[in-house]
């Protein structure tokens, strides 16, 4: 019993010196009540001794599990002590880590009296451990599902870590890479020169980041391109290593060098088309011109015109007088490009005049705008197709038709001069038949005459040259008057139908000229029929004159080109009908110069009938 | 006294025509091809003159002008005769007294010399 008070007090000596230590001591019986609880006990777990002593670890440890703990206890009993990581739990509900050392102890004999616990709370480590594993679980999930790829190296160039990432873009597996070099064996042969450089460039500047775009071998055989970055961290603690970051620019590259493609084709075809192309921005400035505008304008190249403000579409009119097709000066806002910029595709033949050179340009200008999302016109792109040289042909043809009309006209006067003196002389000699044989010349004479006429109308109403008197004219009795002058000249029946009370405001000699070419024309082409209609009808404020004949027609497909110069309708059965192709469209014209409108109906076989309407 | 008229047409044939016309009618007619004829009329000027536009290397209308803004000449008649009926305006514009256009009717010539000549 003394050696056991010995015992006791001994012990309750060394309780004494535990209780000042910061580390939790605890001791349990054989049976694993506790019978010792100390003062780094009650700071690491919150409970008292009071409150502890008699109970089990249990309580610290609800997720115990029973088998190790037995196991353990059975191992400690054995002699071997046991140290370890243990997951306890506080008074407070929270998780507390520790590391433990348990030992047995012994009475004075050596009789195992229970077990002894050491423990140091290792919470905070644990934790910091526990928010490196998951940063570094984060890091590696990002890495590896990153598009890009990335890789590590040393200071040799030895690949020492390679993300999945990396490797799927090139169809190898990661220990395909690691151990390798950077770059070995992987790279198109004419990109190696540059890689190599970018590694000494890389290795040589530590902290820069240094990129090349290569073509990379796939595992396929095929070849993709790379974008690298190289950045040498081996002097930053802790990485050690030169970063390489892989990014697949495939698509990328494939698409500019396509796009590229397009543009150089594009070029090559706006460089080479015959046609003048300049865009201009919604600002009116220039922003492109191939050479034949330039060409077209005088410049020598696209550049020039370009770098010269003065070439700029709006200064134009600085540099050249603009006229429209019949001479008259066409002021800028009705110019196509103006109009196109209103937001409709507008074409014109307009003539440029350089005010420097004197210099004459004739172009088909077309002009068309390009909208941006919101509706605006953004752009618009003017086609010049230079008709200078054809205009000048046409000019000269047209001053060849104007002499040779003048000239022709000199014998028709004398041959109608002396046809009328001889039919004088006949008549007073009472010589009839001879007298009418001359008649009938004269009027072959007239019409010859008329024919040289409308060819020299055609070459002013070309050039611009014609100018419309503006008298008041009495339709009605106009179109008596042409159709008493035409009546002896034809076996056809000319009726006039329908009332025009009303005058017009135009120049009488040319709607005269009008109505003959109708009444001819109707004649000429119903040879099976025997009458013509005249009918004229004022609706609203126009005075519509229309002249129908019952005679061969026209075809859909001829009536609207009927009214340009030189057309003729006609097909091969028609053949036997003589003409220039030239009366329709002197009617068109001069109707347009009375700002009024010309239309055929007409039914092939059963006819046509000619329409002009005049502002009343 | 024979009324004298004077034509003016760079075409011979023009020229033979009308004095044959003219000359039936009774008047006395003097032809030239050029303008020069007009240099020295004063001495003895026209009671009319027919004056082709288009003559060769010269402008009808413009001797028109000359004639009818020169005191001595303004009197006289002056009647273009045209190959182009476009060119009736013109006619008005230099101070011509009438118009003919190339062909004619016989008619319509004699009328006009004579309501210019009365």
């Amino acid at each position: 019993m003394a050696d056991g008070k010995q015992a006791g007090e001994q012990l309750q000596f060394q309780a004494a010196i535990l209780r000042y230590v910061t580390d939790s001591v605890i001791v349990t019986d054989l049976h694993g009540t506790i019978t010792y609880w100390n003062e780094g006990a009650c700071v690491i777990f919150g409970y008292s001794a009071l409150e502890m002593i008699g109970k089990t670890l249990v309580v610290l440890s609800p997720d115990l599990n029973v088998a190790q703990h037995v196991d353990n206890f059975e191992r400690i009993l054995a002699g071997h002590d046991y140290a370890g990581e243990w997951q306890g739990r506080r008074k407070d509900g929270t998780t507390v880590w520790l590391d433990v050392k348990t030992t047995i102890l012994r009475d004075t004999e050596g009789t195992a009296i229970g077990l002894i616990g050491i423990s140091k709370d290792i919470t905070a480590r644990k934790e910091a451990e526990e928010r490196l594993c998951q940063s570094e679980k984060l890091f590696r999930a990002l890495i590896e599902n990153m598009d890009g790829g990335l890789g590590l190296t040393d200071v040799n160039g030895i690949i020492t870590y390679i993300s999945p990432s990396t490797t799927r873009m090139v169809g190898f597996l990661p220990e395909e890479f690691i151990g390798r070099r950077v770059f070995e064996r992987m790279v198109y042969p004419a990109d190696q020169e540059a890689t190599e450089r970018l590694w000494a460039r890389v290795l040589e500047e530590p902290g820069k980041s240094h990129a090349l775009e290569y073509r990379s071998k796939h595992k396929d055989g095929s070849f993709l391109w790379i974008e690298v970055v190289g950045l040498n961290l081996l002097r930053e603690p802790g990485i050690e290593a030169i970063v390489w970051n892989y990014r697949n620019v495939t698509e990328r590259k494939q698409l500019t060098e396509e796009v590229a493609r397009a543009k150089e084709q594009l070029e090559a075809i706006l460089r080479n088309v015959a046609d003048g192309i300049v865009v201009v921005d919604g600002s009116d400035r220039l922003i492109y011109a191939n050479d034949a505008v330039a060409h077209h304008f005088g410049l020598p190249t696209s550049e020039a015109m370009l770098a010269s403000s003065q070439a700029n579409i709006t200064h134009k009119h600085d540099m050249y007088a603009v006229w429209d097709e019949w001479g008259r000066p066409l002021p800028a806002c009705e110019r196509p490009t103006a109009q196109a910029f209103r937001g409709k595709p507008a074409q014109a033949l307009v003539k440029f005049q350089s005010k420097i050179t004197d210099h004459v340009y004739w172009s088909l200008v077309r002009a068309h705008p390009i909208f941006d999302e919101q509706g605006q016109v953004q752009y618009v792109v003017c086609v010049y197709t230079d008709l200078t040289e054809r205009k000048e042909v046409e000019q000269r043809k047209d001053h060849f038709i104007s002499m040779a009309s003048h000239e022709l006209r000199t014998p028709l006067t004398v041959l109608s001069a002396y046809t009328q003196l001889l039919r004088e002389r006949f008549v007073a000699e009472d010589r009839q038949e001879a007298a009418q044989y001359l008649s009938k010349m004269n009027d072959q004479i007239t019409k010859l005459t008329r024919l040289v006429v409308d060819m020299l109308d055609i070459s002013k109403m070309q050039a611009g040259q014609i100018d419309m008197a503006r008298e008041a004219v009495d339709m009605e009795a106009l179109a008596r008057e042409v159709v008493e002058s035409l009546q002896p000249t034809t076996g056809h029946h000319l009726l006039i139908e329908g009332e025009a009370r009303e005058t017009i405001t135009g120049d009488r000699e040319r709607l005269g000229q009008v109505m003959m070419i109708l009444l001819d024309n109707a004649i000429k082409y119903s040879p099976q029929a025997d009458t013509v209609v005249v009918r004229m009808a004022r609706a609203g404020d126009m005075l519509t004159v229309a002249v129908q004949d019952f005679g061969i027609g026209i075809g859909n497909e001829h009536q609207g080109r009927l009214f340009e110069r030189f057309y003729r309708a006609l097909s091969k059965k028609d053949k036997t009908y003589p003409g220039l192709g030239i009366g329709l469209y002197i009617a068109h014209e001069i109707i347009q110069r009375h700002a009024g409108k010309m239309w055929v109906e007409s039914n092939e076989g059963s006819g046509s009938t000619f329409f002009f309407s005049l502002p009343a | 006294m024979k009324k004298r008229i004077l034509v003016v047409d760079d075409s011979q044939a023009i020229l033979d025509v009308i004095e044959l016309i003219l000359e039936a009618e009774g008047y006395e007619v003097a032809t030239s091809q050029t303008g020069a004829c007009f240099r020295q009329m004063e001495r003895n000027p026209p009671d009319l003159i027919l004056l082709d536009v288009l003559l060769s290397g010269e402008d009808g209308s413009e001797i028109c002008q000359g004639l009818k803004s020169d005191e001595r000449t303004r009197h006289i008649p002056v009647i273009l005769i045209s190959a182009h009926a476009g060119l009736r305006e013109t006619a008005g514009g230099c101070g011509a007294d009438g118009f003919l256009v190339k062909p004619f009717h016989l008619t319509d010539l004699r009328d006009i010399v004579l309501e210019h000549l009365a």
